[in-house]
């Protein structure tokens, strides 16, 4: 049975898809603050930051008619998408830092930071930050692994020094604790 | 793939980590396994979780004017994300667009009636152009020469992306042979439709792409073999 948020979101999308300003705003005032934060965690900087939030837009509409709001959220596909472009960002960073390197230039582009560096740096807060408590060191530097660094899990296990069902369940582990974190933070707000 | 394996791979899934075949089986399975896509729900809750606990920052306020040009400028220059998404070029999509419609019309099948019946079908171009985007979907009954016996229309798409296409569907019992089909525009210039051929059986069809701008191109003449007008049409908006 499809949910009233399911339709609402793939009302939203069409509408997005039909060049709707007002969808295109919604998704705007519902997304960027995460995507901009997510450019700032993985990119390290206020212009890249925006530049990634910019380019995500465009692609969530170029691929828009892609999402099924059946088959997945449409926070998951959005953040997804914005992820997937930071990583990419971050992939080309590190072929200019190794074609500089062949000519010999300085590295000035370590001052840009590769993903698993910026994740452990990433800054947690608010209420985000008890959720997050409710994550074992491990099991969060699994999951941001995942997350910021596109890593599978046997990527993970390997950065780790884990067997690669540990990896899945540390990942499993940190995503169901989160939800119950926040889920039960909720409920003391209330 | 069970419902173990599933589950195993969630969460990489939800992480659009997996390989691609990995995924459409992932995908496959959830479509009909209640259970696993509650659980993937479940994990979904989390990774958003995740998000907003650790990358929520209030982006600058101008950015919001920035992303709405960009995707003002976007709309203008793209005109359909439908059309592109699962065809590729527009002309491409409209061609096969316009052939499936023919060909649920059981054209060849029964080209009488439907050479009629294709310039009749305005809502269906129109929806038609709603979804690929372009200019215009224009369409023209074949009007035949004194004393010819020729039925059918001709279909023009003007694309946005110089890469307009039009195509001429007849029936002209008798006038078996090759023909020419001539687009012409009221400045005097003309754009040729390759082989127009009918066939012994009187059926015949054609269609050209082509970067030239076709707004213009209103008329359409059909010239056969010996030289003689074989019908025109009028193209007008469908």
């Amino acid at each position: 049975m499809r949910s009233k948020e399911t339709e609402s979101d793939g009302a939203l999308v069409r509408a997005f898809v039909a060049r709707d300003q007002r969808a295109a705003d919604e998704l705007y005032g519902r997304f960027a603050s995460r995507i901009y934060g997510l450019g700032i965690v993985m990119l390290g900087g206020d212009a890249a930051a925006q530049d990634l939030v910019q380019d995500t837009f465009v692609k969530l509409w170029r691929s828009a008619g892609s999402f099924d709001a059946d088959r997945g959220k449409l926070e998951t596909w959005v953040l997804l998408v914005a992820r997937s472009l930071a990583i990419d960002s971050l992939r080309r960073r590190v072929l200019e830092s190794r074609s500089l390197e062949k000519i010999g230039e300085p590295e000035d582009l370590e001052l840009s930071p590769g993903p698993e560096h910026l994740a452990t740096t990433a800054d947690m807060a608010g209420r985000a930050r008890k959720a997050m408590a409710a994550l074992s060191p491990e099991q969060r530097a699994a999951l941001e692994l995942a997350y910021f660094g596109g890593r599978t899990s046997g990527e993970v296990a390997e950065i780790e020094g884990i067997p690669v069902g540990t990896a899945k369940t540390r990942i499993r582990t940190a995503l169901l604790r989160l939800r119950e974190a926040l889920g039960q933070e909720l409920l003391d707000d209330v | 793939m069970t419902c173990d394996d599933v589950r195993e791979r969630l969460a990489d899934h939800l992480l659009a980590t997996l390989d691609e075949a990995d995924t459409e089986a992932m995908a496959a399975h959830l479509r009909g396994c209640a259970a696993c896509r509650a659980d993937a729900a479940a994990l979904a809750d989390g990774l958003a979780a995740f998000a907003s606990a650790s990358h929520d920052r209030a982006a600058p306020e101008e950015l919001a004017d920035r992303v709405r040009e960009v995707l003002r400028a976007e709309w203008t220059a793209v005109p359909s994300i439908e059309g592109r998404s699962r065809l590729g070029a527009p002309w491409l999509a409209a061609a096969a667009a316009v052939i499936a419609v023919a060909l649920s019309l059981g054209w060849g099948l029964n080209e009488r009636h439907n050479a009629g019946v294709a310039a009749e079908q305005g809502a269906s171009y129109t929806n038609l152009l709603h979804t690929l985007g372009g200019k215009e979907f224009r369409a023209g009954r074949l009007v035949p020469a004194a004393g010819r016996a020729v039925e059918g229309s001709v279909v023009v798409y003007d694309s946005h992306e110089d890469q307009s296409w039009a195509a001429v569907f007849v029936r002209a019992p008798g006038s078996a042979g090759r023909t020419t089909a001539t687009l012409d525009a009221q400045d005097g210039r003309t754009i040729q439709i390759s082989r127009l051929k009918i066939q012994p059986d009187g059926d015949g069809s054609s269609w050209i792409v082509t970067s030239a701008d076709l707004t213009s191109f209103d008329h359409l003449t059909i010239i056969d073999a010996s030289g003689a007008v074989l019908a025109t049409a009028e193209i007008r908006a469908a």
